[in-house]
């Protein structure tokens, strides 16, 4: 897998950032480092890739800008020489689409990951100051297993230990020594609850056997017993008769004998005693019930003379009963009449009373102004036309009124407000004109730029000021910036090549001296013969050859011999001096070069210095041309023309804004001025008189508004007024023809009536007159009647005829009530008299009754007694009741006797007396009774026995029946069989999962162990490589409880951890365990880019060197990715790789 | 006249269905007492259809399943048949000798039991003779075929036997005999038991295995019949009567070149579909064939054991009592990353060889089946070569799941 484009689209800062790494070089390493400043965003690249690969967090921290949903990075990724475009959003799914938009499963990088998690990938391959240092911190201290992460890497998964306690843990719930909880266990619970059932009630061929014998045994025991207690019972029951019998016998002969006085006795009788005490009961009654009788008829006798009729009082009791209604209201009526007499002159008076209150004048009958009810209806109904239409009329002429005062204060009010408009129209008109409002903002927006631009200007003008030289405009420039720019490289070139000349001079003129001082030293050895003089001697002895060739005698062949000896001599010792010649030859050349070059510098450095003057001296003219002072350098030269072209470029721009906003600046001018005239302003600027035309405009504006308003409020008042006088007019007439209307009324009704009198008001009364007239009428008629009940009543007495004592007080009501006493007394006697007959005639018939059912007594014991044998005394009816007392109780001893004699042969089970008593001579009562008790010992015992018996021969038989063909049993033994099952095959998966288990952990423990040593080989190189050999060797260590990685120093061989290290020596070692652990992967198929943020930062240069290096091996394998803001990283990188890495910069 | 005899033999009574499908309280209630639905079809069959006698071969009984209930239900049934005026015929098979059940519960008047030293009966008026001999015990070395009385001249001649005859496939050797003896004695039909899968030896004379009326695993798969014998003017006839509540069936199933859940589970589907019109059964499935998706069965061989259920129910009356994968997958170049889980898995199988895994294997492994109940022991690792075999399969299986576990990791 390699990243070819990383599309930074929204995340961190970055939005639409891309990062192109290009084709891989087809030869060569895939080594890019990403450059830029902090803050640049490579921390955010690095995390940006991996969103790409394992989608958005729900939490990013990387949403600080771009909102978390719309958080999107894409890229270019190539799996297997095929391009992916590829978009990640940060949606929760199908979040992973392809350059078309559709969605692509997220198997398509899982592959290609090889199966290695997001942090995983972190630790390993995405490395910064933290993730190289937990990650390298883990493997190098993996708990007793220093290669577990590093095979994870190279197997391409990311971590086998979670499989295999993934299939621990499954065993266990299988199965666990000693637990309770695992399935087997919980098998192994329903096994034994269902062997349990099955025991508990199945029946076995031997227990069907035993039930069967054990049921045969009962039944046998029980019949034994059964029979022994039956003849047990049978000797008992014998007893027990014999023992009934004796009493029995005795009783009997008791009997008997008081049998025997009562033998003339007869054996039956048909009379019942209780008739005979019944009929003395009644004899008794009887006879007091005759003597009561008479005694009561003579009282009654004497009582009935006593008592005399009256029959002439008897005759007025019906004319009586006749008067009585009359005479109750006679006595009311006597009562009642003044006072009724009375009421009516009373209500005279208050009619009269009440139509003085009005005025009216009593010369007539009071009762012609009594009205009927319809003629008062009819005269309410008028005065109340007659007074609506008056206060009608009252309110129409109020509001008519109301309404011409409304119309006045309308008229007074649009007079006011027209009076009161002072502003004109023509400001509008100007400011439409000129479009006011958009003129003003146009130039504002104008004047703006403007002000701008000279505020730039000034400042660059500012800007120009070199020492005490101010600019107040834009100076003429005598040179471009190019050329200043130009003269300023050429003048620091020649500067640096005059400084250069001068060192070498300076070098030169040393090494010269040098030289000198050598052949000096050369020169100065005593002996030295030096090519000068050994050329001179060889010169003279030349010389002198010519001299004696030329001359040929002695004393020039003297000469000449004398040179040539010397020429020889100086020649022999050069031989002797050959090295020493040589050397001073050397010193002598070197002195010459030296010089030479001495001499070559020094002209050089000449050239530059007159250059370099040269130079100088067009600098200071340009100064001088440019009116700065001398002193400026050449490179402010430069800046300062720049700063004046740029100056001159403001300038320019402020004069094309002028030029291009001059017919704008134009037209705000002349409205300034034409609203400066009409407003009266003159001094005022365009944004204020615009500001007042828009106040004044408003008020022109309200004015017209407020004339308009109060014309129309004129125009509704003034018909308002017409209104209500059209409403008046017509209140009026009809108030008119009510008045009309009622004057009429009164003129029929009530003639008399002087029109002086309004007799609106006078309704009450006349409805009160009415009332009072009604009232008198129902008096006068109560009187009428009363007078009439007097008279009737008055006849009536008379009519009676009683003649009474004399005396004054014989009016009719007092007559009346003697009479009502004479004839009350007389029919208490009649009464009397009546009640005493009756009772005397009941009291006979009385006694007349008792006498005959005292005889009939009489003869119904004289028939009774005639049963009785004549030695009986019968003759009363106390006798006979006695005589049948002693009949009954004979009768019924012979009846015991009876009895007792065939309860005893029924007790003895014989036939007859003579058996009966043969038995009971043989055995007395307490023989028997103690036989009885034996017998009676013996059955209880054996009837415990049979009950024993019978119980455990149900027993036994129940059991036997329950043995029945009911599946119970077939089924559980099914569910038994299939515990069984799933016991075996949770069993059988136990050991599968342990077998897979062991397998797997010791096949990963040899895998691991196989892979490890070439790990820690190629970790080891890697180390080594980057601490350029300070590091040889790697080895691990036992710890406490865990593996150490140690490193071993090159120098001393002690072995160090990392902990031990310094930080950069420790981050090299983690970076080698990634770089092995990418080479395993790689070998393994899983090639992925390798990232790395800044962790070069803690190593010197030698090691950043072989830092890079490695980055450049892994690149040849994959890709190799890192982030910095180093620039000397950069450049060694460079170095290192030559044209084999590319330079990205953000 | 035609006269119609029922033929069956080892009905191990009240012997259960052995099966981890049982699991299903549906099924469970269905088929709980298989056998004895097997019995009451065949009751009803005698009643219904006016067969004169019924004849069992012996294993009425089964060894294990001793209760005096079984025999006191068999009671009832031999009267039902007593009631219709049929006759039973009953020879002691090497269960029933062992069975002590089996002499305790007095059969009624209709069934005659032949004793070990044998004897012939005839039937009602009619002119057939039927021949039995009992086992005495459970074993049966020698051949019973000199204990049978001579044939009766002219009539029809039904001897019963329970034997292996020969020996079987799965079985002891019992009452050993051959064909060709059997052929030679002079009876007209052979009527043997033991031997749990029917089979026709002979048709002149007949000699027939008839098999068991219902098969109680996957060992006794397929559907299951006693035999009709239709005898008329002297000659018989011969012919099956489906007894058996549940058959237990063993299927196949090839996913070559399939892949994805939806393909499998469809295809699965379907393969279920087609079984359930066969009837209803007890399936053991095997998945085999080539498919890329093999190490993913494996390592969901969970959920595929639910789905099957599922389906299985979906489909009619079926039930997965067990389901294997033996799928392989087609070689291939592995995709990235599993070379080195090749590599652990090559390893695994290396290891699994080796002498110290060996050892501590069939260590633990013996420990664990300790805890097994005796009997489902013994007939799970009967003798040192099945368990060797089964530590062998254990062994291949835990291998290939564990291996399916590492590859689906992360995924």
């Amino acid at each position: 897998m390699r990243l070819r484009e990383l599309d930074l689209t929204r995340f961190g800062h970055f939005t639409d950032q891309s990062i192109d790494f290009g084709d891989r070089h087809a030869k060569g390493s895939d080594f890019h480092i990403v450059y830029g400043a902090n803050e640049a965003g490579k921390t955010t690249t690095m995390e940006g890739y991996l969103r790409l690969l394992y989608g958005f967090p729900a939490r990013d921290p990387y949403g600080f800008k771009h909102q978390r949903a719309n958080l999107c990075v894409g890229g270019t990724i190539e799996i297997n020489d095929t391009d992916h475009g590829l978009t990640r959003l940060s949606t929760r799914n199908a979040n992973l689409l392809d350059a078309t938009g559709d969605v692509v499963p997220e198997t398509l990088l899982q592959s290609a990951l090889g199966g290695l998690s997001m942090e995983d990938y972190r630790k390993l391959l995405c490395l910064d100051d933290e993730t190289i240092e937990v990650g390298g911190d883990e493997i190098t201290k993996s708990k007793g297993d220093i290669g577990r992460l590093l095979f994870s890497a190279a197997a391409g998964v990311s971590d086998l230990s979670e499989i295999l306690d993934k299939v621990e843990e499954m065993t266990l719930d299988i199965y666990r020594k000693g637990g309770s909880k695992s399935l087997f266990a919980e098998l192994k619970r329903q096994h034994d609850q269902v062997s349990r059932e099955i025991r508990d009630h199945d029946v076995s061929a031997s227990d069907y056997r035993s039930l069967r014998d054990a049921r045969n045994q009962a039944g046998e025991t029980e019949a034994d017993l059964r029979q022994q207690k039956k003849a047990l019972s049978l000797n008992r029951v014998q007893l027990e008769a014999l023992i009934k019998a004796h009493p029995l016998a005795r009783a009997l002969s008791d009997v008997e004998a008081e049998l025997e006085p009562f033998a003339h006795y007869p054996d039956a009788l048909d009379i019942d005693p209780e008739a005979l005490v019944n009929m003395l009961s009644r004899r008794v009654g009887l006879v007091a019930a005759r003597d009561r009788a008479a005694k009561e008829l003579e009282a009654l006798e004497e009582k009935r003379q006593t008592l005399v009729p009256r029959p002439d009082a008897l005759a007025w009791a019906k004319p009586l009963d006749a008067l009585k209604v009359l005479k109750s209201r006679v006595e009311t009526a006597q009562f009642d009449l003044p006072k009724r007499q009375a009421q009516v002159a009373d209500e005279l008076k208050e009619m009269t009373r009440r139509l003085s209150d009005l005025g009216i004048d009593l010369g007539g009958d009071p009762m012609r102004f009594v009205l009927g009810e319809v003629q008062l209806a009819a005269l309410e109904l008028h005065r109340n036309l007659l007074l609506d239409a008056e206060k009608t009329l009252e309110a129409d002429s109020n509001e008519a009124q109301a309404a011409a005062e409304k119309l006045d204060e309308a008229s007074k009010a649009q007079q006011a407000v027209e009076a009161a408009a002072n502003v004109g129209p023509e400001l509008s008109a100007l400011m439409a004109r000129y479009h006011g409002d958009m003129l003003l903002e146009k130039v504002t927006a104008a004047r703006h730029e403007l002000a701008l631009n000279k505020r730039q200007l000034t400042s660059k003008l500012q800007g120009l000021t070199r020492l005490d030289k101010t600019f107040d405009d834009v100076p003429l420039l005598a040179v471009t910036a190019a050329q200043a720019k130009a003269l300023a490289g050429q003048i620091v070139k020649a500067e640096e090549k005059r400084t250069l000349s001068q060192d070498q001079l300076v070098a030169m003129e040393k090494k010269w001296g040098e030289a000198k001082r050598v052949v000096e030293l050369s020169s100065a050895l005593p002996e030295l013969i030096s090519d000068a003089a050994a050329a001179e001697t060889r010169r003279q002895r030349d010389a002198f050859w010519a001299a004696h060739r030329a001359a040929l005698v002695d004393e020039t062949a003297d000469r000449f011999e004398m040179a040539m000896h010397a020429d020889d001599d100086k020649r022999s010792i050069r031989e002797g001096q050959a090295r020493e010649i040589a050397d001073h030859r050397q010193a002598i050349r070197a002195e010459i070069e030296a010089r030479q070059d001495f001499e070559t510098v020094s002209k050089a450095h000449e050239d530059a210095k007159a250059q370099a003057a040269r130079l100088h001296e067009q600098l200071v003219g340009l100064l001088q041309a440019c009116a700065l002072p001398d002193s400026l350098m050449a490179d402010e030269l430069s800046q300062w023309v720049q700063q004046v072209e740029d100056a001159q470029q403001t300038k320019a721009i402020c004069a094309a804004i002028g030029n291009e906003h001059a017919p704008l600046f134009q037209r705000a001018s002349d409205l300034q001025d034409a609203l400066a005239t009409e407003l009266g302003e003159p001094d005022a600027e365009l944004d204020a008189l615009v500001a007042m035309a828009r106040v004044r405009m408003a008020q022109y504006d309200e004015e017209q508004r407020n004339i308009q308003n109060a014309e129309a409020d004129f125009a509704r008042e003034a018909a308002e007024v017409e209104r209500r006088e059209a409403r008046r007019a017509q209140s009026a007439e009809t108030r008119s023809a009510a008045r009309q209307a009622w004057d009429a009324y009164i003129a029929q009704h009530l003639p008399d009536v002087t029109a002086q009198i309004d007799l609106l008001d006078a309704l009450p009364t006349l409805r009160a007159l009415r009332e009072i007239n009604e009232r008198m009428n129902g008096v006068r008629r109560q009187i009428e009647g009363m007078e009439h009940d007097l008279a009737l009543f008055e006849t009536g007495i008379c009519a009676l005829g009683f003649k009474g004592d004399g005396s004054p007080e014989h009016e009719p009501l007092a007559v009346f009530a003697a009479c009502e006493a004479e004839v009350s007394a007389a029919l208490r006697i009649e009464t009397d008299l009546a009640g005493l007959i009756s009772r005397m005639e009941s009291e006979k018939a009385d006694l007349d009754a008792s006498q005959a059912a005292l005889q009939a007594i009489e003869a119904q014991v004289d028939d009774l007694a005639s049963g009785f044998d004549v030695k009986i005394k019968t003759a009363t009816l106390e006798d006979l009741r006695e005589a049948v007392r002693t009949a009954t109780r004979a009768i019924d001893l012979r009846a015991t006797a009876k009895v007792m004699a065939q309860e005893l042969l029924s007790v003895l089970n014989v036939t007859t007396r003579e058996q009966a008593e043969a038995e009971l001579a043989a055995m007395t009562g307490q023989q028997a009774a103690a036989d009885l008790q034996e017998i009676d010992t013996e059955i209880s015992r054996i009837e415990q026995a049979l009950d024993k018996a019978i119980e455990e021969r149900a027993a036994a038989t129940l059991a036997l029946n329950a043995v029945i063909g009911d599946s119970d049993i077939a089924a559980l033994t099914a569910r038994k069989r299939t515990i069984e099952a799933e016991m075996e095959a949770a069993l059988l998966k136990y050991l599968e999962g342990r077998f897979g288990h062991m397998l797997a952990d010791r096949a990963i423990r040899r895998y691991r162990d196989s892979h490890r040593s070439g790990m820690m080989a190629a970790t080891e190189k890697a180390f080594s490589d980057l601490t350029n050999g300070a590091y040889g060797a790697l080895t691990t260590q036992p710890g406490a409880g865990a593996e150490m990685l140690m490193a071993i120093q090159s120098s001393d061989q002690v072995a160090k951890e990392a902990s031990a290290m310094s930080k950069g020596t420790r981050f090299q070692l983690y970076l080698a365990l990634r770089a092995a652990a990418y080479e395993q992967m790689a070998s393994n198929g899983t090639v992925l880019p390798f990232f790395c943020d800044d962790v070069f930062e803690t190593f010197d240069e030698q090691r950043t060197r072989a830092a890079c290096g490695l980055m450049h091996r892994i690149g040849q394998t994959g890709q190799a990715i890192y982030l910095t803001h180093h620039q000397h990283v950069v450049d060694i990188a460079r170095e290192v790789c030559g044209g084999e890495v590319s330079i990205h910069a953000l | 006249m035609t006269i119609r005899i029922l033929h069956t033999a080892d009905l191990h009574l009240d012997s259960p269905l052995r099966s981890l499908a049982m699991k299903d309280p549906r099924l469970e209630a269905r088929v709980r007492t298989a056998s004895r639905s097997a019995l009451e079809t065949m009751v009803r069959y005698c009643i219904d259809e006016d067969v004169q006698a019924l004849l069992i071969a012996g294993d009425l009984y089964d060894g294990q399943e001793r209760s005096a209930k079984t025999a006191a239900y068999l009671a009832t049934q031999m009267e039902r048949l007593g009631d219709a005026g049929i006759q039973v015929f009953y020879i002691k098979g090497n269960h029933d000798a062992e069975n002590p059940i089996s002499g305790e519960i007095a059969l009624p008047d209709n069934v005659h039991v032949f004793d070990g030293r044998g004897g012939k009966v005839q039937l009602g008026d009619e002119e057939i003779f039927i021949h039995g001999v009992s086992f005495r015990d459970k074993h049966a070395p020698d051949s019973l075929l000199p204990k049978y009385s001579s044939p009766q001249p002219s009539a029809i001649n039904i001897a019963m036997m329970h034997t292996s005859l020969g020996g079987a496939s799965g079985h002891d050797r019992y009452a050993p005999c051959s064909v060709a003896e059997l052929t030679a004695s002079g009876f007209d039909y052979w009527a043997l038991g033991h031997v749990h899968k029917r089979q026709i030896h002979s048709q002149s004379p007949w000699i027939v295995m008839p098999g068991m009326p219902q098969g109680r695993d996957i060992g006794e798969a397929g559907p299951k019949s006693a035999t009709l014998l239709t005898i008329s003017d002297g000659s018989i006839k011969v012919s099956e009567v489906s007894t058996s509540v549940i058959e237990f069936r063993e299927v196949i199933c090839a996913l070559d070149g399939l892949e994805g859940n939806d393909t499998i589970r469809a295809h699965l589907r379907e393969a279920l579909r087609a079984e359930a019109e066969a009837g209803s059964a007890i399936l053991r499935l095997r998945l085999c064939g080539e498919t890329p998706y093999a190490w993913h069965m494996r390592r969901d061989a969970d959920y595929w054991a639910e789905t099957l259920g599922s389906l299985a129910q979906e489909a009619g009356d079926l039930w997965i009592e067990k389901f294997t994968i033996d799928l392989i997958e087609p070689t291939v170049v592995s995709p990235d990353g599993v070379n080195a889980l090749r590599d652990v898995q090559q390893l695994m199988a290396d290891i699994s060889q080796e002498e110290g895994f060996a050892a501590d294997a069939q260590a633990e492994m013996e420990q664990i089946l300790s805890l097994l109940p005796t009997d489902r022991r013994r007939e799970l690792v009967p003798d040192v070569a099945a368990q060797d075999a089964l530590l062998a399969r254990l062994k291949e299986e835990s291998i290939l799941s564990m291996a399916a576990q590492m590859r689906g990791q992360g995924t």
